[in-house]
């Protein structure tokens, strides 16, 4: 459906994504773990890509995708001040790091490809709080190495590594915990998601459109039915970040969530209010998503019909995702949409968007989609 | 499952005790000023979105006192594929639904919002509207663009393209 974003739309989207803070919500409580046994699960998507051109005058392109994630909490025990007494994170990911450019030799240019394919598995012990949640322990590392499409190495066993983990929550209520990494050590991809989102050096550009968020919920109800809540809303959001996303993308992620927090409405664990925390709503790992794939989506505005535009802008807010930028971006968009629909004299078209223009408070927008309509007979 | 999760229906049925059908003033384009019915009633009262526009028929909720999370609902549109609904808060986009049924509480949750759970609440000078799309995603209908607060309001009128006012 889509080409390749260009490197200069997804700086542009990134630059934007870089000015939004890093929780959309108005916190005002405590954000801790309420006492009692938890569970929970870890998104980790994206992609680091870097290139650049070395002295002697041959390049390089380096691709880390993730391709597999497994990451989820299992009997994470809080007690009565918020902290975590124990717990596991149960650790299954996979990803690649393609490479490819070309060497000098003999002062002829050498295109090469060499492609590791990396597997981390494993338990890691977790402690901490919901400020500083710490996973940390040992985990089994295999990698396999391709040249041109041919395996030349193959790590015999496995290689023990050592990683710290440390996720922060940013909301929590009685019923969801939600949060990001914020530090890690040890040989992983997952130091990678803290590198800056851009570099531009003399000879290296860097994008970083890697994620790892996590949330968590009691562990009571049928914890299957939570858990295949959870894995609708990780199949989703895998769905929406790959790539610019199409309306059905957005709106199945927002109801997989929607689900999501449907179950744990019937949990009922919030009958009594627990003191020092106050409801939260913006989902802020939710709201970084949608931001990341509905900013993905106006880099590419003339992909999609003046109608879709308006499905992203509705879905992007029933997410709680469009913040001041995006509805101005947003605003932007359906004014070049209602252009080109008045040039093509689509009556339907400048009616929806006049539409939307009104109930989004676009006001010279709606002035201007009202005035291009016909004038009614009578 | 606790006594508190209240189906929508009957949280719908006390609101629409609370408040009778609007009778619609004439679409006017694009709408300036409050509603000559405004204060002929307590049902919702606001502008037309759009001059000539068949009219989405709201029951609720009502403009003030209608409560935090209240229940958005209207009558169904003879060839509406869908609906879409959007709730405009003084700071901007509060929420928004998309969906074949004719309710929903703000959130979407089928029950009362247990206490302590997270979720969006209404804001005081928050406007609404719900249009009704056809297959091919235009707008075939719409409701009014409404005010609505949770608590009792001194009454404000929603502006199409402004917002509340």
């Amino acid at each position: 459906m889509f080409g390749r974003r260009s490197r200069g739309a997804v700086a542009l989207g990134l630059a934007g994504l870089l000015v939004l803070p890093a929780s959309a919500s108005g916190q005002t409580g405590e954000i801790a773990f309420p006492p009692g046994i938890w569970e929970g699960s870890a998104f980790f998507n994206g992609t680091y890509e870097t290139a650049g051109v070395r002295a002697d005058g041959s390049s390089y392109e380096n691709v880390r995708r993730v391709t597999a994630s497994s990451i989820n909490f299992k009997e994470l025990v809080a007690n009565e001040k918020g902290e975590v007494i124990d717990g596991d994170m149960e650790v299954d990911i996979s990803w690649v790091d393609d490479g490819t450019g070309t060497t000098i030799a003999f002062g002829a240019v050498h295109p090469y490809h060499v492609r590791h394919e990396h597997r981390q598995t494993g338990s890691l012990a977790m402690t901490g709080s919901a400020r500083r949640l710490v996973a940390a322990g040992t985990l089994d590392w295999e990698t396999q190495t391709y040249s041109d499409g041919d395996l030349v190495e193959e790590v015999s066993g496995v290689e023990p590594v050592e990683v710290e983990w440390v996720f922060s929550a940013s909301e929590a209520n009685c019923a969801t915990v939600t949060g990001r990494l914020v530090e890690a050590t040890g040989v992983s991809l997952m130091a990678t998601v803290l590198l800056p989102q851009i570099v531009f050096e003399e000879d290296l550009e860097a994008f970083n459109e890697l994620v790892s968020l996590f949330w968590a919920w009691p562990q009571l109800g049928d914890p299957q039915v939570i858990k295949e809540a959870v894995e609708e809303v990780t199949i989703a959001a895998n769905e929406a970040l790959d790539g610019p996303p199409t309306v059905e993308d957005i709106l199945l992620l927002v109801r997989a969530v929607e689900a999501l927090r449907l179950e744990l409405a019937r949990l009922d664990v919030c009958q009594i209010p627990l003191e020092g925390f106050v409801p939260q709503f913006s989902d802020s790992w939710l709201a970084f998503i949608l931001r990341d794939a509905l900013a993905a989506a106006l880099e590419l505005v003339g992909e999609y019909t003046p109608q879709e535009l308006i499905a992203l802008l509705n879905a992007g807010v029933r997410g709680q995702a469009v913040d001041d930028d995006l509805h101005r971006r947003f605003g932007d968009a359906l004014g070049q949409a209602l252009d080109k629909a008045i040039e093509e004299e689509d009556v339907d078209t400048i009616r929806d968007i006049a539409t939307a223009a009104g109930r989004y408070g676009y006001s010279d927008l709606y002035k201007d989609a009202v005035a291009a309509l016909p004038e009614e007979p009578g | 499952m606790s006594a508190r999760l209240v189906p929508i229906a009957a949280l719908l049925m006390l609101g629409s005790m609370a408040c009778s059908k609007a009778i619609r003033p004439e679409a006017t384009s694009p709408p300036q000023g409050p509603s000559p019915y405004q204060e002929a009633t307590a049902a919702p009262f606001g502008q037309p979105l759009l001059k000539g526009l068949p009219q989405v028929e709201v029951l609720g909720p009502p403009e003030s006192g209608a409560g935090e999370v209240p229940v958005f609902s209207w009558e169904s549109v003879e060839g509406a594929a869908t609906y879409d609904l959007v709730v405009l808060g003084p700071d901007g986009p509060l929420w928004a639904w998309q969906g074949k049924e004719t309710e929903v509480a703000l959130g979407a949750l089928p029950f009362e919002r247990p206490p302590g759970m997270g979720g969006p609440v209404i804001a005081a000078g928050s406007c609404w509207s719900v249009i009704a799309l056809n297959a091919d995603g235009h707008v075939v209908a719409a409701s009014d663009f409404l005010p609505v607060s949770p608590a009792e309001s001194i009454g404000h009128i929603c502006v199409p393209g402004s917002g509340g006012q």
